[in-house]
């Protein structure tokens, strides 16, 4: 089975737009703990809330997260 | 600030996660206990009975449900499953006959549960599987 690693520039999306955590995360109806787990990369987000991510900080999709490799896992 | 309590996605993720744990935590200690029950304390089915009837709707209905909704399972040919039947209820049978000998003459109707039962699984997993599918395609517009 395959690991994938994701990375995402959305702490600097967030700041771009002078948005705090708590207010991204009200823009698109999570809590403020899970924008601050996906910044730290802790948490992969659904398609849906990257669409929505991307939206409310005016980034293309594959600006805000793309795949950094690939581990073989057992 | 906004405390206001918000279940979002990453809530219901982990509280998927704590439901599946905890189901199978209580299946677990469900089995512990028929078990204890029955070996350790010697006690008759009466005393047990009915944590195992709970223990088999459990286990049955997750699997079910999970492996329905998942459409996962392959769909077997009628043939093949016919093949499948006669190729288990004879293994059955000739390890029943084997351990235990024929049945005592009263007792005759013993020889027919393998027939009903690999019949009765059987069916049911081509019903899941089909319907699983059947789901997925519907979705998907196959």
């Amino acid at each position: 089975m395959q690991e994938i690693e994701i990375e995402n520039r959305v702490k600097l999306a967030r700041v771009e737009k002078d948005l705090t955590q708590e207010q991204l995360a009200d823009l698109v109806g999570v809590t403020r703990q899970t924008i601050g787990l996906i910044e730290v990369g802790k948490y992969n987000p659904t398609l849906k809330l990257c669409l929505m991510i991307a939206q409310a900080t005016g980034k293309q999709l594959d600006d805000l997260f793309w795949i950094k490799g690939r581990k073989e896992t057992k | 600030m906004n405390n206001s309590f918000k279940l979002d996605e990453r809530s219901e993720r982990i509280n998927g996660l704590i439901s599946f744990c905890i189901l199978m935590l209580t299946q677990v200690a469900l089995g512990l206990l028929i078990a204890y029950k029955r070996y350790i304390q010697g006690l008759d089915t009466a005393f047990y009975g009915n944590f195992g009837v709970v223990l088999l709707i459990s286990i049955l209905s997750y699997w079910t449900i999970r492996l329905y909704l998942s459409g996962i399972l392959p769909v077997i040919s009628f043939r093949k499953l016919v093949l499948l039947y006669f190729i288990l209820v004879v293994l059955i049978e000739l390890s029943a006959f084997l351990i235990s000998g024929m049945p005592e003459p009263g007792l005759w109707h013993e020889v027919l549960y393998p027939f009903i039962g690999v019949a009765v699984i059987l069916g049911f997993y081509a019903l899941v599987a089909y319907l699983g599918k059947r789901r997925i395609q519907k979705a998907t517009g196959e």
